[in-house]
């Protein structure tokens, strides 16, 4: 961890703005696996802090040690973040003590994987007229 | 009725093949293509000589051809929306107003519009062509247009989940899309049934109707009409087969009947391009090969599943009251005729009104004459 990693001062001005950046940067692999989550819908943004001179510092971590992809998603958080009218440096690291586990996701990350895996579920796989069963379901 | 089966045609047009609806060099190779299917995928005796297939046919013809010429006692028309090919698009939208408003217990009514114009476009051609033709249930899409290429896809949330709310609005319930068989020397892709899914996933309420099921991409499609209860297999130009390759046919239909069931298929006759009454007479005599009942586990086709096949589905696909119907039409004009006259010989109405001027004639255009419409560069335009 940098030493911008030790400030306990937190400037909340800039939250909205930092949220809807991390927002718009997807977890590859959720996009590989037709799963499309945010890293903030995954989990995966665990903390950020702006000091006085909104220089802003985010901890992330990563979904699996050997994460070969986090470099090309660290670099889009910073882009996005550079984004923000008014920011100063900007800073992104993983700390890779954070172990990720589903329960990190957020509400609606979970409730749109909840979705996908059921469509995915009704879309894969498929046998003989199976759509009697669908129709059967929906009464 | 054939027997006492309700004959719904579910798929007729009313092309228009003069020269001066060809807006390029494309429309010309498809009529060629089109004229090759009626030349070589109808039987025997139910073929019309090439100058006198390829006209301007009005709607009153190809009424009489199929409810005077064959046990066909409903018909779905539909305006065709190939407008990059045809200034009206092949079969205009006033064909289609006109064989609604003189036979609207015979005629169910499909609209058409053209996605690659974007929503907006869509919406409106859709409202316009509603005002005329208020009780239409359905609409009729070809999946990619020519000079300039584009294409879609039925599961694209920008351009088309807008197009099919509105038309939910409206009373549209049923989306028939051509697939499979491409419209001459065109890519292939946009043909796959792919995009089927995610849209019948996302509209559950809609009807997709994979037309010209089976001619390419068999296993997908099975497998769509499988797994949605809103997605049928229209075997429009595909039941053509039961003549030019039947070992083909019964293939392809073995395969639907395995993954979607018997209640999921749909005949169409496709008229111009085939004669109704062969292939009435083809689907209501079939019986599957022994070595297809083998192949797929299948049980023996029964009277009840070819009167489905014939029109029982349609009836069923768009909530058609079949006994109102069969009501409507018992004494109208045709009725009438048809019990006078028996049914008139094949493409009889057809050759009748083309020897009596009526219907005007296409010519195959000369290599100059194709330059000079390439020269032209003659854009697209819905309209």
């Amino acid at each position: 961890m940098s030493d911008t990693a030790a400030v306990t001062w937190h400037d909340p001005r800039f939250d909205e703005q930092i949220r809807a950046a991390l927002g718009r940067v997807y977890d590859p692999c959720s996009l590989a696996a037709n799963n499309a989550l945010s890293l903030i819908d995954m989990g995966l943004v665990r903390e950020w802090r702006v000091d006085e001179h909104a220089n802003v510092h985010v901890t992330m971590c990563v979904t699996a040690p050997s994460c070969l992809m986090a470099p090309k998603f660290l670099e889009a958080a910073r882009q996005e973040l550079r984004k923000i009218e008014g920011i100063g440096s900007v800073e992104v690291e993983v700390d890779p003590t954070i172990m990720w586990t589903p329960d990190l996701m957020t509400a609606t990350g979970k409730r749109l994987d909840r979705m996908r895996h059921a469509r995915a579920r009704r879309l894969g796989g498929v046998r003989p007229q199976q759509w009697r069963e669908t129709e059967r379901a929906a009464g | 009725m054939i027997e006492d089966a309700f004959v719904i045609d579910a798929v007729a047009h009313s092309p228009n093949f003069a020269n001066d609806n060809c807006r390029n060099r494309s429309a010309h190779e498809l009529i060629a293509l089109v004229k090759q299917l009626h030349l070589y995928w109808n039987p025997e005796g139910y073929r019309l000589p090439e100058d006198e297939f390829l006209v301007d046919v009005d709607v009153e013809t190809v009424a009489r051809t199929l409810f005077l010429e064959s046990p066909t006692d409903l018909t779905v028309h539909h305006h065709l929306p190939l407008y990059g090919w045809f200034h009206d698009g092949n079969v205009s939208v006033e064909k289609n107003a006109e064989i609604a408003r003189r036979w609207p217990n015979r005629v169910i009514s499909y609209v058409g519009v053209d996605p690659t114009s974007g929503p907006q476009a869509c919406i409106e051609s859709l409202e316009r062509q509603l005002e005329d033709i208020p009780n239409a249930v359905g609409m009729k899409f070809y999946p990619h247009q020519v000079e300039p290429w584009r294409t879609f896809r039925l599961d694209e949330e920008d351009r088309l989940f807008p197009l099919y709310e509105r038309a939910l609005e409206l009373g549209i319930r049923t989306i028939a899309v051509h697939k499979a068989s491409p419209l001459g020397p065109v890519p292939m892709n946009p043909y796959r049934v792919d995009d089927v899914e995610g849209a019948a996933y996302a509209f559950p309420q809609m009807n997709f109707e994979i037309i010209h099921s089976g001619l390419a991409f068999l296993d997908e499609t099975a497998q769509a009409v499988a797994r949605f209860p809103n997605v049928y297999a229209n075997i429009e130009t595909t039941s053509q087969l039961t003549y030019f390759a039947p070992g083909k046919f019964q293939e392809i239909l073995a395969q639907l009947l395995l993954w979607g069931g018997t209640e999921k298929i749909i005949y169409s006759a496709s008229v111009p391009y085939g004669h109704p009454w062969p292939q009435i007479d083809a689907i209501w005599r079939l019986q599957l090969a022994e070595e297809m009942m083998e192949k797929y586990n299948l049980p023996q086709l029964t009277k009840e599943d070819k009167k489905g096949i014939l029109g029982g589905n349609y009836a069923r696909m768009v909530g058609l009251d079949v006994e109102a119907r069969k009501a409507a039409i018992a004494d109208d004009e045709f009725a009438q005729e048809l019990r006078e006259t028996g049914y008139q010989a094949p493409w009889s109405n057809w050759r009748r009104a083309y020897a009596e001027g009526r219907l005007r004639r296409y010519v195959t255009p000369s290599e100059e004459e194709l330059a000079a419409l390439d020269a032209a560069g003659a854009g697209a335009v819905a309209p």
